[in-house]
């Protein structure tokens, strides 16, 4: 029976085929269009990571950075989120080495310069980020080859290194790690033990504050940042520095991301206990988040981002409206047919579902189509905007969320011409023949 | 064009449905054009910020370099290396000025914006703004023109490192209302407390799209770190390429330990412009589309309206209507609709706007781009009306009876 509804309405869509080509068309194109923003939307948007909800993070009053109250974008969400979820220096030595946590790490970001061991290229200045050996395990970060350097590499200053994928690409023209390889990291010899797979989120857990810079390239034990006097990237100021990178390290200067595991209560009271006689005893307030409790702190402000992909859900809405005044002028036009189908018997019902039926087909090829619509246009973004090396990419989840709701639009916008076809009276058709 | 409305309404009547989708398509593509027009113009803005000064004769330099071996001598390696490339670059034939500048300069991500505070005769002000680390060749450099006091001369004076030079729109916040500023006290979250000891017309050295981008401070400290410096060379006029060889040949080639870096200076090469050029590409490809939805829609539904009135048209040609009327008719009909459908969206569209000035600071929706989006939209319809209008009224009337 549904073969026979199928052929029907395909055969319904072929004798009119300029209505089914024009809402193909519209669709598509509108279709394509909301891919692209649920792509972008969701590269900027997407969930943070369900990382162990032991992980903790502490906060410290600073002074904020002076941004117009008034949401701006980025740049005043990565200012006011800096402030929030860094440390100076001197705090992060009094925050980390306690021994209770059952794992902890330090983190920031500079640029260091990087070349290929056979001196072929000119050296590039890359993203890299100086951790302590437990963060691969506490932030979950997915090893294409490889392994991360361990605590008595990291407590030994072993010249050590783990590549982002894109740098390994480029230096090494492969993603897989081959043994005994090395990288000439700040002149000095490191040897590469691991190769991270993919991109990491525009929006990283463990120093949200860098979102929307290019990811991190490279990722050192934390001792080699004081050794290769590798200043940071972003800096919050706090009062007046010196010039001297000493300087920096012994001042209130806001750059380092620092989390700790505390997967016993055991421990979070003992950690508690730690911050009230450090900071709380010279009042200053200081608050223990754990992981879920930091993900709704810092949930994703309105950005630009969010407002342009909603503009690609209005053109989904206009396309809508288009579908439904084509699918009416199409339901008007086939009165005739459609009066005959019920003077020989066929219920409002089945005129409804064979309209919704061919409805369906075409929103369902549409949906489809419109992901050949969202591959040039997110090419086209990725080369001519190429705001960071994290591309817009179509991945599983947001095609099924870019085709699905395009078809769920082209079904909606369908309801309200297959009913007006399905109420075509049979009499009349019958008396003028 | 008047006595066409009778008959308008009439038709408007009897499809009621498709009309009022006709109008909320207009209208939700209207809200949608000129959105993305409002955006476009916005971020198109950064591709020709004044960033106030002729960038032309202007060569950057970089150098990145290892820190060395022994860090409690980094700081002092550092500063003589950079004073040791300053003199170099000074030596070449045709540089008029030298000037070491900061990483930031240009480079919006690695900078976030300070507080100022001054003490005025009405009470304290604060306001935000950038530092901006420098040498008083900076002035010659950029051809930064003085407003009041006296750009700091080349000079190994100690005070230099507690003077400051501000640029008018931070002038203007620390000490509003023509209250004097030169020779008063600057505090900043970043620097020690400094004089004022010149202010300056405004020049962008920073962040384009931040709001805050005119407003710097300009310091007289080493902006050179243990192992990175930069420098802005001024080439005299028309002698740009000779310098840009001669700084090339200078400062040598890169090497697995060195990043030397020499090319001109250009503001439209800084990310965020090229961002900002990519933004409006995309945007104006995306507003075809939603041109081509328009058209693509309309022409189709149109031409079902002309054939589905068929008999209407026949019975006027045969009263005696010329095809001008049929024509005129189906485009008075398809107007009145489509200015509907405008109309309702310029109430959605400003309550868009006002969504909108909070994500893109000083946006304005101005009447160019609501003139614009309508006539474009009336446009397409128009036109998507006409063709099929035109067709069905040249036709032979008896020939249009139905059968």
């Amino acid at each position: 029976m549904l073969l026979y509804q199928l052929r029907l309405a395909i055969f319904g869509l072929r004798r009119q085929a300029g209505y089914a080509l024009a809402i193909l068309v519209v669709l598509a194109l509108a279709g394509g269009m909301w891919t692209f923003g649920v792509c972008r939307y969701l590269r900027h948007h997407g969930r943070y990571p369900d990382l162990s909800p032991t992980l903790h993070q502490v906060e410290l009053a600073h002074l904020e950075t002076p941004t117009i109250t008034r949401i701006q974008g980025n740049t005043h969400t990565t200012a006011t989120w800096a402030t929030h979820t860094r440390v100076s220096f001197p705090e992060y030595r009094q925050l980390a080495g306690s021994g209770i946590p059952a794992r902890e790490t330090g983190t920031y970001r500079s640029r260091l310069l990087v070349a290929s061991p056979r001196g072929d290229a000119a050296p590039e200045l890359v993203p890299s980020r100086f951790v302590n050996a437990d963060f691969f395990s506490m932030f979950e970060l997915p090893l294409g080859s490889g392994r991360a350097f361990t605590r008595s590499e990291e407590a030994a200053g072993a010249a050590v290194v783990v590549l982002g994928q894109r740098l390994h690409r480029r230096l090494f023209g492969t993603d897989r790690l081959e043994p005994a390889t090395v990288v000439i990291l700040e002149g000095r010899r490191f040897r590469v033990l691991g190769v991270i797979e993919g991109d990491q989120p525009v929006r990283p857990a463990w120093d949200i504050a860098s979102m929307d810079s290019n990811q991190d390239a490279a990722y050192l034990p934390f001792g080699w940042s004081t050794r290769l006097l590798a200043r940071p990237m972003t800096l919050v100021p706090q009062s007046p520095v010196g010039d001297r990178f000493d300087h920096l390290l012994d001042s209130d200067t806001l750059f380092v991301s620092f989390w700790v595991d505390l997967p016993t209560d055991e421990q979070r009271r003992a950690y508690a206990r730690r911050l009230q006689e450090r900071f709380g005893a010279e009042g200053r307030p200081y608050l223990l988040r754990s992981y879920p409790e930091w993900r709704q702190a810092f949930a994703p402000p309105h950005t630009r981002v969010a407002f342009l992909s909603s503009l690609s859900a209005l053109l989904l809405l206009v396309a809508g409206f288009s579908v439904a005044r084509l699918l009416l002028a199409k339901g008007i036009s086939r009165r005739g047919e459609l009066g005959v189908h019920r003077a020989l018997g066929a219920t409002q019902r089945a005129l409804f579902a064979g309209q919704m039926l061919e409805a369906g087909l075409l929103s369902l090829t549409a949906a489809l189509a419109g992901i050949l619509v969202a591959l040039p246009y997110i090419a086209l973004f990725n080369h001519a905007v190429a705001d960071i090396d994290i591309p817009v990419r179509l991945t599983g989840q947001t095609f099924l969320l870019g085709t699905g709701v395009c078809f769920v639009m082209g079904l909606v916008a369908a309801l309200y011409p297959s009913w007006r076809a399905s109420k075509t009276p049979p009499a009349l058709y019958m008396e003028r023949r | 064009m008047f006595w066409e409305l009778g008959p308008v309404v009439r038709g408007l009547r009897r499809r009621t449905g498709t009309f009022a989708l006709v109008l909320l398509e207009v209208a939700s593509g209207f809200t949608t054009l000129t959105a993305l027009i409002l955006a476009g113009t916005w971020y198109r803005q950064f591709n020709s910020v004044p960033v106030g000064f002729d960038h032309r004769p202007l060569i950057a330099v970089s150098v990145q370099s290892p820190a060395p071996e022994d860090p409690a001598r980094a700081a002092a390696d550092a500063e003589a290396r950079s004073q040791q490339t300053l003199s170099r670059l000074r030596a070449i034939p045709h540089v008029e000025a030298v000037a070491p500048v900061p990483a930031v300069m240009m480079d919006p991500r690695e900078n976030y914006p300070i507080r100022l505070h001054a003490q005025t005769g009405s009470g304290p002000s604060t306001a935000p703004g950038w530092t901006f680390d420098s040498h008083p060749a900076l002035a010659q450099v950029l051809q930064l023109r003085t407003r009041e006091g006296r750009f700091p001369a080349e000079t190994t004076d100690p005070q230099l490192t507690s003077a400051v030079v501000l640029t008018h729109c931070l002038r203007e916040r620390l000490f509003p209302e023509g209250a004097p500023a030169i020779g008063r006290t600057v505090l900043a979250e970043d620097a020690a407390p400094a004089r004022v000891v010149a202010v300056v017309e405004n020049v962008v050295l920073g962040d384009p799209w931040n709001m805050q981008s005119n407003c710097q401070a300009i310091r007289f400290r080493s902006p050179a770190t243990e192992r990175d410096a930069r420098f802005m060379v001024r080439a005299s006029p028309g002698q740009q390429e000779q310098v840009l060889a001669a700084v090339r040949l200078v400062m040598g080639e890169s090497s697995p330990a060195r990043l030397v870096t020499v090319q001109p200076f250009d503001p439209a090469d800084a990310h965020r412009a090229r961002m900002a050029r990519g933004l409006v590409l995309t945007l104006a490809v995306f507003g075809a589309i939603v041109a081509i939805i328009a058209l693509v829609g309309t022409f189709t539904v149109s031409s079902f309206l002309v054939r589905d009135r068929i008999r209407t048209i026949a019975i006027r040609r045969a009263l005696g209507g010329t095809p001008r009327h049929i024509v005129r008719f189906f485009l008075v009909e398809n107007s009145v609709v489509v200015l509907g459908g405008i109309g309702v969206g310029l109430i959605v569209t400003w309550g868009l706007y006002l969504l909108m000035r909070g994500l893109y600071p000083g946006v304005q929706l101005g009447w160019r781009p609501l003139l614009f989006t309508g006539l474009l939209l009336w446009l397409d319809a128009t036109i998507a009306a006409w063709l099929p209008a035109r067709r069905a009224a040249r036709a032979n009337p008896a020939r249009l009876q139905p059968a």
